[in-house]
């Protein structure tokens, strides 16, 4: 058997398609996955107590026929009562109900609580998904997020749900079953010593190794979760460009890679079993030996070495049951702490901030902005007052959308200030954040679920609030022109939209869009290409009739249809992450700058 | 070992079952495999039983040292025989795994390539996806274990043979209790089984859920609804919870019985077996050995339950499999393909009556956008319409054949409708653009420049081995835009039909796009949809559909001048007028 993992990819063919590895979101410290754990201790701890006391008893039931059986065997050669044998066997049949019941009252109890915690953990995940910041978001992809909430979940269930009772019985049997060896003849247990030193080192050996091991398994399968979810999206696209033989052979790549990690955690288990596998098969062997010179020394009675011999067998399942679960239990311990990670991710955020400067107002100063060691912006001041609205154009990639998500608080500016409402939106949680500024850009999302569920995120009402009001809906809607086409709709606001169901064109998303926004109605809009996915007619008697309804809001309109930027109060134009242009439409045509060169391309006079 | 991925051949999709038994077929040597090493390893134990009851019988009731130690060494030597089988199983039944699971994602993800726009239309992708990422373990957690289906019935077979030969009675028990503890344990497995699809289904929903949320995250955290989704995940989790709790009774139960029913022949073994002993009929090691023997038996019903739950949701997985699997293309090939026309071909939509030339670029602009949809849709063929189906017509010939009787590769091979849904995937952007390996750097550096895109490559210092990560997020949608268009480009479709390719990038963007474009796409059919003055001002002619109908024809110019209507549709646009 080969390390494969640990050695370097083989070179790809040549031109095949190269593999990307995503950063990823961060994984939390052993210390906080313990610390979280022990949180669950405290809370749950009766309920664990009860799981363990009930497995205790079925365990000691289960003692009962080796035992009786050393008894038969005396009885037998002592030629005793056959009446005798009957209730010697009577009481096997009883301690074997017993212990049935017992074993259906631990399992009920272990799975309440298993699935108690469980509940608790997935939640309290998805609660730390919905806290990421926007930034975070953007860069991670969601590759890792789905294999978080897939596969980590599914590793934890399985750990939760069947590992850690397990663990509890097995490690609860073992009391049990080395009391009774030693009530038998305390020098049965030497059997034992010699295992105790095989089980420990191999362990040790196997422990070190196996969670980096893990955790790389764990890696490939987000990558091929990716591959799926590519696949899956992009099925549209691969067979409109013919792709199909590449990406099978990508995701084999991934298979390949995952089978690979697979293959060096094999390697290690199949070197850590032997061992493993001696240290509690060789001891019946030992045993053996052990109580035969007792029973020829006359401290034992053949029945007892019988019973010696069975109770050592009966160790060995759960020892073995013990170790075994040493795997599960790294998996969903690594796949604990994947989930605990993403609160790592979490920003630091105050819930709000006095206000010093009136709503709606907008401040940049000198502002600074690179995302890695590039710098996009560079020292940009604008002000905007109250209900103002700007349109800001300029050739792709020079900075526009950036300075929009400055704006929205998406990301901190690396240096200067962003001020809305006369607040730094940097610091500011996410809830108190949107009041003043919210952001929409050109890609957006349906929800599984109607039309209303997918507006009614924007107002974001408590549980148990009343029900939407289907009015303010409705002028919402109408306020993005979508009032038509979703009252002609199937269930009209009803209707069920998003993933699996019927599909809307990507212009009506965007109105959709729009009209959550316009329900969540913020200060500061900044709009970034929300309506690039319209017929440019419907784009701008939408922009105008969203005019009227935002009116007093101020809107930071990213476009590159200059009737956007021409129905604007002013205008920026922003070349190479600089404000060169800012003024009205007749101001800036007039100096015949960047923008009158636009407009007059746009006119085909240029 | 194998080495994984392999080739998987044609799946069975017709039911879950078969689908099944052509996994255990594609695997069926390792599989056995697995079975006779476990075999081997169980019936080390059914040894073990029978060397200590023949140990007891021999020499060590008199205290025979001898007989100790021999028999001592005869256990040990067993020990060592189960153990160096244990790795052997171990590799057995984790290759099993893989290679089932694998076999299962190489399955669904070859079909999903195949089904392309059928897939997501047809099924939520997160369900898709979640084949991808928890049903592959059930199929492998199943095959894991499939080997001791086999193993255990080896098992009871050399216990049954071992009891026959010391005692038929014995043996005969052992014969008829084991098929019936089986039986017993069936209508409990029933409930189970039921309880547990039942709680599968709301875990498939909470994922689904879950996978849906981490797609919409953006817009949660940017526009709001966090409290609202997560009450919806609390309550689906609190859900999946309860349907666990019911399934946990069942699971409980079962347990309960698994103890209890090969407990029950373990006493009456034991208590025949004694009385039968004190008559002299038996010796004490024979009890002892059939004591033992009872360990091993319950050890393969066990094991034979176990498997059995797992198929039970292994198979619930696999009905998902074939779901998917099962799905069949919207766009079918035709059984009887037409001839080819050779190229050049004119392509003509009779539903609307436009046709895009065999030369130039032909501008297509629609009053109506859900006309320019239902056009672009016709044309590409991701929309079959009785008496309305596209058509290639051969220009020298003027034969004309319907797309849809032409295989759909061959379609997509000729004709590329190119729109703004266009998925960009993970990976370099080099691998991005090129339609196949080997494209060199001049042909990309080109088709970068026609779609203006020149910025997106320079942005990383790594050039075209930058890395794009999911969706090419990290660019602004008017940079994906370019390179979706540079993408289409460097393909070189014999027909290229670009939907609004221009729609979000800048207006000098856009006007050098429309003056490359004629140039790229020199002596190939190009379609435009689109109403942008810029782009249609670089066209060779224009269509004007009205109602779904093709009205008016000729140079953007022309019809400027010559219809209103058009003038309207495509002006109105522009402010031409003063301010509002």
């Amino acid at each position: 058997m080969t390390q494969t993992a640990d050695r370097a990819e083989p070179a790809g063919t040549a031109g095949a398609p190269r593999e990307y590895h995503t950063t990823g979101l961060p994984v939390a410290s052993v210390p906080t996955a313990w610390a979280r754990l022990r949180r669950a201790g405290r809370e749950h701890g009766t309920q664990f107590s009860v799981v363990v006391a009930l497995y205790g008893l079925a365990a000691l039931m289960a003692l009962a026929s080796p035992w009786v059986l050393g008894m038969i065997i005396d009885t037998v050669r002592a030629e005793g009562a056959s009446s005798r044998i009957d209730v010697l066997a009577a009481l096997i049949v009883v301690s074997l109900v017993l212990h049935a019941g017992f074993t259906l009252a631990s399992v009920a109890a272990s799975i309440r609580f298993g699935e108690t915690v469980l509940a608790e953990l997935r939640e309290e995940f998805v609660r730390a998904v919905l806290r990421l910041p926007l930034g975070v978001v953007e860069r991670a992809g969601t590759g890792d997020l789905v294999a978080r909430t897939g596969r980590d979940i599914g590793h934890l269930s399985h750990t939760v749900r069947f590992s850690v009772p397990v663990m509890a019985v097995s490690a609860v049997t073992l009391v049990i079953v080395v009391a009774a060896i030693a009530v038998l003849h305390p020098a049965l247990l030497l059997a034992w010593a010699p295992s105790l030193v095989v089980l420990w080192v191999s362990t040790r050996w196997y422990a070190r190794r196996a969670p980096n091991g893990y955790v790389r398994e764990l890696a490939t399968y987000s990558e091929l979760t990716q591959g799926v979810t590519d696949t899956v999206e992009g099925a549209h696209t691969i067979e409109a460009l013919g792709r199909q033989a590449r990406q099978i052979a990508l995701n084999e790549r991934r298979v390949g890679r995952a089978y690979a990690a697979e293959r060096y955690t094999l390697w290690l288990r199949c070197v850590w079993y032997p061992p493993l596998e001696v240290g509690y098969m060789f001891p019946i062997a030992l045993t053996f030996l052990v109580a035969g010179l007792l029973y020829v020394d006359g401290s034992l009675s053949l029945g007892e070495v019988a019973t010696a011999v069975f109770l050592s067998r009966q160790m060995g399942r759960p020892v073995d049951q013990l170790l075994d679960q040493v795997d599960s239990l790294m998996m969903g311990f690594t796949s604990l702490r994947r989930l605990l990670g993403v609160e790592l991710a979490e920003e630091p955020s105050e819930s709000d901030a006095p206000s010093s400067g009136r709503p709606g107002e907008v401040r940049l100063e000198d502002v600074r902005f690179a995302y890695t060691d590039v710098e996009v912006l560079h020292g940009v001041d604008l002000f905007l007052r109250p209900g103002e609205r700007l349109a800001v154009v300029g050739p792709s990639g020079a900075g526009k959308s950036t300075l929009g998500k400055l704006v929205a608080g998406v990301h901190p500016p690396t240096s200067g200030s962003v001020r809305v409402s006369g607040v730094s939106m940097s610091g500011l949680a996410p809830e108190a954040r949107r009041g003043r500024a919210i952001m929409l850009s050109q890609e957006s999302h349906m929800f599984r679920g109607t039309v209303v569920e997918n507006l009614a995120l924007a107002l974001d009402l408590p549980e148990g609030a009343a029900e939407v009001d289907r009015e303010h809906l409705w002028e919402a809607l109408a306020a993005v022109d979508a009032d038509d086409w979703v009252r002609s709709l199937p269930d009209g606001l009803d209707t069920r939209v998003g993933s699996g169901n019927a599909a809307l064109d990507p212009a009506r998303v965007q109105q959709l869009a729009l009209a959550r926004v316009v329900l969540a109605d913020p200060d500061v809009l900044v709009l970034d290409e929300a309506t690039s996915l319209m017929d440019p007619r419907s784009a701008r008697h939408l922009e105008r009739s969203l005019a009227g309804v935002l009116s007093g809001r101020t809107v930071v309109a990213i476009a590159h249809r200059l009737h956007t930027a021409h129905d604007a109060d002013r205008i920026a134009v922003v070349e190479d992450g600089r404000i060169s242009e800012l003024g009205g439409h007749d101001e800036l045509i007039a100096r015949g700058g960047s923008y009158a060169a636009l407009w007059h391309a746009w006119h085909g006079q240029g | 070992m194998r080495t994984l991925p392999q080739p998987i051949g044609v799946p069975e999709r017709r039911s879950a079952d078969r689908f099944l038994w052509w996994l255990a077929l594609s695997e069926r040597r390792s599989l056995l495999w697995s079975g006779a090493a476990t075999g081997a390893f169980m019936v080390c134990g059914v040894l073990i039983s029978a060397a200590l009851g023949a140990a007891l019988d021999s020499g060590l009731v008199r205290g025979d040292m001898g007989a100790l130690l021999t028999w001592s060494g005869v256990l040990s030597a067993l020990v060592v025989a189960a153990v160096a089988l244990v790795p052997v199983s171990h590799r057995a039944d984790c290759f099993n795994w893989y290679a089932s699971a694998y076999r299962t994602i190489q399955a669904v993800t070859e079909h999903s390539v195949r089904m392309g726009p059928t897939l997501t239309r047809r099924l939520p992708s997160g369900e898709v996806v979640a084949v991808g990422t928890e049903d592959i373990d059930r199929i492998g957690d199943f095959y894991e274990a499939a080997g001791q289906i086999l193993s255990s019935l080896v098992a009871v077979a050399a216990v049954s043979a071992l009891m026959l030969t010391s005692h038929a009675t014995f043996g005969l028990v052992v014969l008829v209790a084991v098929p019936l503890i089986m039986t017993g344990m069936v209508p409990l497995l029933r409930l189970f089984s039921r309880r547990q699809e039942h709680q599968r289904d709301r875990q498939a929903e909470l994922t689904t859920l879950a996978t849906d949320l981490v797609a919409g995250l953006r817009v949660l955290r940017g526009v709001g609804g966090e409290r609202t989704v997560d009450h919806r995940y609390r309550t689906a989790s609190q859900r999946v919870r309860a349907a666990a709790m019911r399934v946990g009774w069942a699971d409980a139960a079962l347990n309960a019985v698994r103890e209890l029913l090969p407990g029950l022949l373990l006493v009456g073994i034991v208590w025949y077996g004694a009385r039968l002993a004190l008559a002299g009929e038996i010796t004490v090691g024979q009890l002892v050995a059939f004591y033992g023997y009872t360990g091993t038996l319950s050890a393969a019903v066990r094991h034979l339950i176990h498997a059995l739950s797992l198929l039970v949701s292994a198979r619930v997985a696999a009905g998902r499999v074939v779901r998917v699997l099962g799905l069949e293309h919207d766009h079918p090939d035709p059984e009887h393909p037409a001839r080819e026309p050779a190229a050049p071909c004119d392509l003509h939509d009779p539903g609307s009556g436009v046709t895009i030339g065999a030369h130039g670029t032909t501008g297509v602009v629609c009053a109506d956008p859900a006309d320019a949809t239902a056009i672009a849709e016709r044309l590409g063929r991701y929309r079959d319409e009785e008496g309305a189906d596209a058509v290639l017509v051969d220009t020298s010939t003027g034969r004309a054949v319907r797309l849809r009787d032409l295989p759909r590769a061959r379609v997509r091979r000729r004709v590329l409708l190119a729109s703004n849904d266009a998925h960009l995937f993970s990976g370099t952007l080099r691998d991005e653009l090129s339609p196949g390996p080997g494209v060199s750097d001049e042909r990309l550096a080109e088709v970068v420049r026609a779609a203006h895109a020149d910025d997106v490559v320079r942005q990383s210092a790594a050039g075209l081995d930058a890395l794009l990560t999911e969706r090419g997020r990290e660019y602004s949608g008017g940079q994906q835009q370019r390179l979706r268009l540079a993408r289409a480009l460097a393909l070189d479709p014999e027909v290229l039909l670009l939907v609004e390719p221009a729609s979000a990038v800048d207006a000098h963007s856009e006007a050098a796009i429309a003056a490359q474009l004629p140039v790229e796409r020199a002596g190939r059919a190009t379609g435009l949809v689109t109403t942008s003055p810029l782009l249609l001002d670089h066209t060779d002619r224009v269509q004007f559909v009205e109602e779904g109908r093709l009205v008016a024809e000729g140079a953007h110019r022309e019809l400027l001048a010559a219809s209103p209507r058009y003038a309207a549709t495509v002006l109105r646009a522009v402010p031409t007028e003063g301010k509002t």
